[in-house]
């Protein structure tokens, strides 16, 4: 079950990663034609975004700990006291990015407002650089966990 | 073109609550009783963090969103935001780094 869990909340992230990189490149494109597409694919981010917290944050919380130990036993204790520490911080602004960006999309015209355009494409690209870079973190992380046990 | 109300309050919550996000973490790292409380209340400090930011962010959007913010251009509010979120996220960094 935690093995499980440790695989679904990084695919739940990538595919946030990917919806919100396909909202980006519909704002980049926005027109009347292609706002109910942008959307969907802005709402399907923020529910893997919101996924990713729940799963994430279950594994964080009830399985950890183990991990925890060993790294802070291991070679790499730096995964856990600054990039574990960062990471698991760091993800709240990715969070609340990714359930703003629809409310955006659902309330702005983009291809008539260029400010509005420049505000999704803002929340989009921050989305898709910080949870990126998250991922990132986890792998490291994960790394860190596998050398120390 | 300024943005419509809904949007400006939801955005400058969304600022407020990364801000408040940094904040949290300095402030539950340094005093200790806090972290105990937050995990007193929810069972971990992170989910009792987690519930106060979204919940931050989603109550102070809506009221926002009914206030009279006046008129608030888009590319203003990205800079911000944008300003914000990279403060933000360098200053958990860097307190982590050197803490």
């Amino acid at each position: 079950m935690d093995k499980l869990l440790l695989l679904t909340h990084p695919t739940t992230g990538a595919i946030a990663i990917l919806a919100t990189l396909w909202t980006f490149v519909e704002a980049l494109n926005a027109s009347g034609r292609n706002h109910a597409r942008m959307w969907w694919a802005s709402l399907i981010g923020a529910t893997m975004m919101a996924a990713t917290a729940i799963g994430g944050g279950y594994w964080y919380v009830v399985y950890y700990a183990v991990d925890k130990a060993a790294i802070l036993e291991g070679p790499w204790p730096i995964a856990h006291t600054l990039v574990m520490e960062a990471k698991e911080h760091i993800f709240f602004v990715t969070l609340v990015l990714s359930l703003l960006l629809p409310i955006i999309i659902r309330k702005e015209d983009l291809s008539m407002n260029r400010g509005a355009r420049w505000l999704a494409l803002t929340v989009a690209a921050l989305v898709v650089l910080s949870a990126f870079a998250i991922e990132g973190a986890g792998a490291f992380i994960a790394m860190a966990a596998r050398i120390s046990s | 073109m300024n943005l419509n109300k809904t949007t400006a309050g939801y955005v400058i919550a969304a600022i407020i609550a990364i801000a408040a996000n940094t904040a949290l973490v300095f402030a539950k790292e340094l005093y200790e009783p806090l972290k105990a409380g937050m995990k007193a209340s929810l069972g971990h400090h992170w989910i009792t963090h987690a519930a106060i930011i979204v919940a931050l962010f989603l109550v102070l959007g809506f009221i926002l969103s009914k206030w009279p913010l006046g008129r608030i251009n888009g590319t203003f509010l990205a800079i911000v935001l944008f300003l914000v979120t990279a403060a933000a996220s360098v200053g958990i960094i860097g307190f982590f780094l050197f803490e």
